[in-house]
C-alpha cells in the first residue's frame, strides 16, 4: 500500500498524532498497524494517505532538505501545524489541512477504540485512562 | 400459503403482536429482514455498532439498502446504514431490542395532549393522541411485567401514578449516580433510578445484569437485556403457531380489493419472491420503512400508497434532539459500573416558562473511551499531540455528563418520501428523508441544555462545557410519527387502534403511529402500544 518512505512518514506521524511521555504513545498501541487494517477495509481512503503522505516528504524536503522521519519532533510538529492551517509549500493532491484533523481522528480510533482492530495493543491506551472491557 | 395474520417486522411492535395472535391460536408468519443475532456472533467492535456505526455496524441491514438524505440547504445524499442522514435503526429479529440500552420509559398524562396543553405553533402538526394515558397505562403495565423493567417503584410511583411496581429493583447506582443524585436533591429536584428492560436480578430463566461495560450499542453477554427477541418473539414460537422467517424483504402489501389487504409479496435471501395471503397483514417495520412499504404499495385504488389518502404518510417524522452538558469533577469518578445510566429527573418534561413541552434528563451508559473522543471532547481542546492525549488521561476518569431526549414539536414537511432515482438491491425506490423538526423544538432543547448544565455544576465541577442542539432532522433510533393515529381519516393514517383508514384489516404498530413522541426514549410505548392494538384485534376476532 505504502512504499518504504510513505511508511516511515506515517509511522512518524502516528508519533506526532500521540507521542508518548510518561504514558505510552501511538506507536506502542501499534496506531500504524491500525491505519493499515483500516485502509484495507475502507480502500476509498488509500488515495487520501499516499497523496499525504508524499506531500508530507515534500513539505519536508522543500524545508529542510531532509526527509520527514528524519525531522525533528519540533519540526515536524510545525509542518504539521502548517499543513493543518493550510500553510502548504508543496503540491497536494488531497485536502491539506481536512488530512491532518482526518489522520487525528483515525489515530484515536487505532489508540481508544479495542485492540480487536488492531491498534490499543494490549489495551494500553484503556490502562492509561481507566477504561475496561470488563464482564 | 395463507395465514391468518402476516406480520411485517420482528421488532419492538411486530414481536408483541405476532406472540399475542400466535398466542390466541392464529396462525401467524412473522417476516424480518434481519437476522437473529446471539452474543456469540455479535460483534463488539467499538467502530461498528449501534452507538458509533463510524465503518459499520453489528446488525442489518446489509449493502444494497441505500437511503437518500435531503441537508438543510436542500442537497440530496445518497445514505449507507452506518451513515448519520441515514438515521438507521437496528435490522435483526427483535428490532432495536436486542442492542438497545432499554430505557423503559411511560409517556406522562401530558405527552398525549400536547396540542391541547400547549396550543399548535404555526407551522407545526403538533397535535393530541386521539388516547390518553389512562388508555395506556394497564398495556405499560403489560409490558413492563411480560417484557421486563427494572425500576425505582416508589420514587416513579410520585411520577406516574402506578397499579402495580416494576417486576424488578432498579440497578444499582454508580459512582457518578449518586454523585448527580446528590446535586440534583440540592437543587430541589425529583430524582430517582431510571427503568430500564434489564434483568437487574435474575428472571423468567435468564440471569442478572453482569454490570458489564459494553451494554448499548451491544447485545448482552449473559442474555439480560429484555427485548421483543428474547421474550415475546420466543413466546410466539413456543406457540407453534408462528413461522418466523429471517432475511426476507418484504416488496409490498397486496390489496384484495379497495378496502382489504389480501398479504404481501417478499423476496428470500435468494431473490426468489413469494405471494403470500392473510386475513389480517400488520406492518411494524420501523417509521421510516413502514411508510415506505405503504408508500411502495401504491395500487389503482390506492394511487398514492395505502392509508394515504389525506397526504399524510410519511410526514410528522420525528425523533429527539439530545442536548448534553459534560463536566468535570475533582476526582477519579469511573467505577466501570454498567449498564451506567442510573440517575434522571423528569422535573422537566412539562410546565417549563415559555417553551413547549421539554425532557426527561438522565446520566449516561458507560462511554466507551473512543466515543468520548469523537463526541465529547471540548471544542478548544486540540485533537492531536501531547495536550490531546494529556486531556484524555485527565478528563476520562472525571467526567460527568447529563443528557436526555427533548420532546420534538412535529413539523408535515419532516417526512418520508420515495426517491425517484435511487433502487434498492430489489429494484424499489428507497426512503427519502427530507425535512427538520419544527424550530420550537430548538427552543425547547435550549431550554434543557440549561438545565442540564445547571445540574452538572451543581456537582462541583472544575469546568463544564456543551451546546445546545441546532435544527436538524432527528429520527434513527427514535423514529416516529409517519403513520400517525387520530379519528379524522383527514389528518391522520390509522385510527386509533392501529387501523389503516378505510382498509379493515391492514394495522401498524410500532412507532408510526406516535402523533408525538414523548420527552422520553418511546420503546415501552411502542411496546405498550403493540400490546394494545394486539388486544384490539382479538377483540374484532383480528
Amino acid at each position: 500500500m505504502f512504499d518504504a518512505s510513505q511508511y516511515a512518514t506515517l509511522r512518524a506521524v502516528v508519533d506526532r498524532m500521540i507521542p508518548a511521555d510518561d504514558a505510552p504513545g501511538g506507536l506502542d498501541a501499534e496506531v500504524d498497524r491500525y491505519l493499515l487494517t483500516l485502509l484495507q477495509h475502507e480502500t476509498g481512503l488509500i488515495p487520501t494517505y499516499t497523496a499525504a503522505l508524499t506531500a508530507l516528504h515534500h513539505e519536508a524536503d522543500i524545508r529542510h532538505h531532509q526527509s520527514f522521519a528524519d525531522l525533528t519532533p519540533d519540526q515536524m510538529d510545525a509542518i504539521l501545524h502548517d499543513v493543518a492551517a493550510g500553510a502548504t509549500q508543496a503540491v497536494w493532491l488531497t485536502d491539506a489541512s481536512a488530512f491532518v484533523a482526518l489522520l487525528a481522528e483515525h489515530c484515536a480510533e487505532g489508540f481508544y477504540a479495542d485492540p480487536r482492530q488492531g491498534g490499543n495493543k494490549e489495551t494500553i491506551s484503556w490502562r492509561m485512562i481507566g477504561f475496561e472491557e470488563r464482564r | 400459503m395463507s395465514y391468518d395474520a402476516i406480520v411485517v417486522g420482528a421488532g419492538a411492535g411486530g414481536g408483541i403482536i405476532a406472540a399475542l395472535l400466535a398466542e390466541s391460536g392464529a396462525k401467524v408468519l412473522l417476516l424480518e429482514r434481519g437476522k437473529s443475532h446471539t452474543y456469540s456472533d455479535e460483534a463488539t467492535d467499538h467502530l461498528r455498532n449501534h452507538r458509533l456505526s463510524q465503518y459499520g455496524q453489528n446488525t442489518g441491514p446489509g449493502a444494497g439498502n441505500p437511503r437518500v438524505f435531503v441537508d438543510q440547504q436542500g442537497q440530496s445524499h445518497v445514505v449507507q446504514p452506518h451513515h448519520g442522514g441515514y438515521h438507521n435503526n437496528a435490522v435483526a429479529v427483535g428490532g432495536g431490542t436486542p442492542v438497545y440500552g432499554g430505557q423503559a420509559w411511560r409517556f406522562l398524562p401530558d405527552d398525549f395532549r400536547m396540542a391541547a396543553r400547549y396550543g399548535v405553533p404555526a407551522g407545526s402538526s403538533l397535535a393530541d393522541w386521539p388516547i390518553t394515558y389512562a388508555d395506556m397505562a394497564p398495556y405499560y403495565q403489560r409490558a413492563e411485567y411480560e417484557i421486563g423493567v427494572a425500576g425505582d417503584s416508589a420514587l416513579s410511583a410520585q411520577v406516574w401514578p402506578r397499579a402495580a411496581d416494576y417486576a424488578m429493583p432498579p440497578v444499582p447506582k454508580t459512582m457518578r449516580g449518586q454523585i448527580m443524585h446528590e446535586a440534583a436533591t440540592r437543587l430541589g429536584w425529583h430524582n430517582f433510578t431510571p427503568p430500564l428492560l434489564i434483568n437487574s436480578v435474575p428472571r423468567h430463566g435468564r440471569s442478572a445484569c453482569t454490570g458489564c461495560t459494553l451494554c448499548v450499542g451491544f447485545a448482552c453477554h449473559v442474555d439480560a437485556k429484555n427485548g421483543t427477541h428474547n421474550t415475546m418473539i420466543p413466546r410466539a414460537l413456543a406457540t407453534g403457531n408462528c413461522t418466523l422467517l429471517t432475511e426476507v424483504h418484504v416488496l409490498r402489501v397486496n390489496m384484495h380489493d379497495a378496502h382489504r389487504a389480501a398479504g404481501v409479496t417478499y423476496t428470500d435471501a435468494t431473490g426468489a419472491q413469494h405471494t403470500v395471503q392473510a386475513a389480517t397483514v400488520v406492518v411494524s417495520a420501523g417509521a421510516i420503512e413502514s411508510a415506505r412499504l405503504l408508500l411502495n404499495s401504491a395500487s389503482g385504488d390506492h394511487p398514492n400508497g395505502l392509508g394515504n389518502h389525506s397526504d399524510q404518510l410519511g410526514r410528522h417524522l420525528q425523533g429527539h434532539m439530545y442536548p448534553r452538558a459534560i463536566g468535570l469533577l475533582p476526582e477519579p469518578v469511573n467505577d466501570l459500573q454498567g449498564p451506567g445510566v442510573s440517575v434522571c429527573t423528569t422535573q422537566f418534561n412539562h410546565g417549563n416558562p415559555d417553551v413547549i413541552g421539554g425532557g426527561m434528563l438522565a446520566d449516561e451508559f458507560i462511554t466507551l473511551p473512543i466515543i468520548f473522543w469523537k463526541r465529547f471532547l471540548p471544542p478548544e481542546i486540540p485533537r492531536w499531540g501531547l495536550a490531546a492525549k494529556e486531556f484524555m488521561r485527565y478528563a476520562y476518569p472525571r467526567f460527568v455528563d447529563i443528557t436526555g431526549p427533548v420532546q420534538e414539536i412535529p413539523s408535515p414537511d419532516s417526512r418520508v418520501t420515495l426517491d425517484s432515482s435511487v433502487r434498492d438491491r430489489y429494484g424499489l425506490p428507497v426512503a427519502r428523508l427530507s425535512g427538520t423538526t419544527h424550530p420550537e423544538s430548538v427552543r425547547t432543547s435550549a431550554f434543557m441544555f440549561a438545565r442540564a448544565r445547571e445540574w452538572v455544576e451543581a456537582a462541583g465541577v472544575t469546568r463544564v462545557w456543551g451546546k445546545p442542539p441546532s435544527l436538524t432532522l432527528s429520527a434513527s433510533q427514535h423514529q416516529a410519527g409517519t403513520c400517525r393515529m387520530g379519528d379524522d381519516p383527514a389528518t391522520s393514517v390509522t385510527n386509533r387502534d392501529g387501523q389503516i383508514h378505510g382498509i379493515s384489516n391492514l394495522y401498524v404498530a410500532d412507532g408510526s403511529t406516535h402523533v408525538t413522541n414523548g420527552g422520553f426514549n418511546p420503546v415501552l410505548t411502542i411496546m405498550a402500544n403493540a400490546f394494545r392494538v394486539g388486544e384490539k384485534m382479538l377483540q374484532r376476532g383480528r
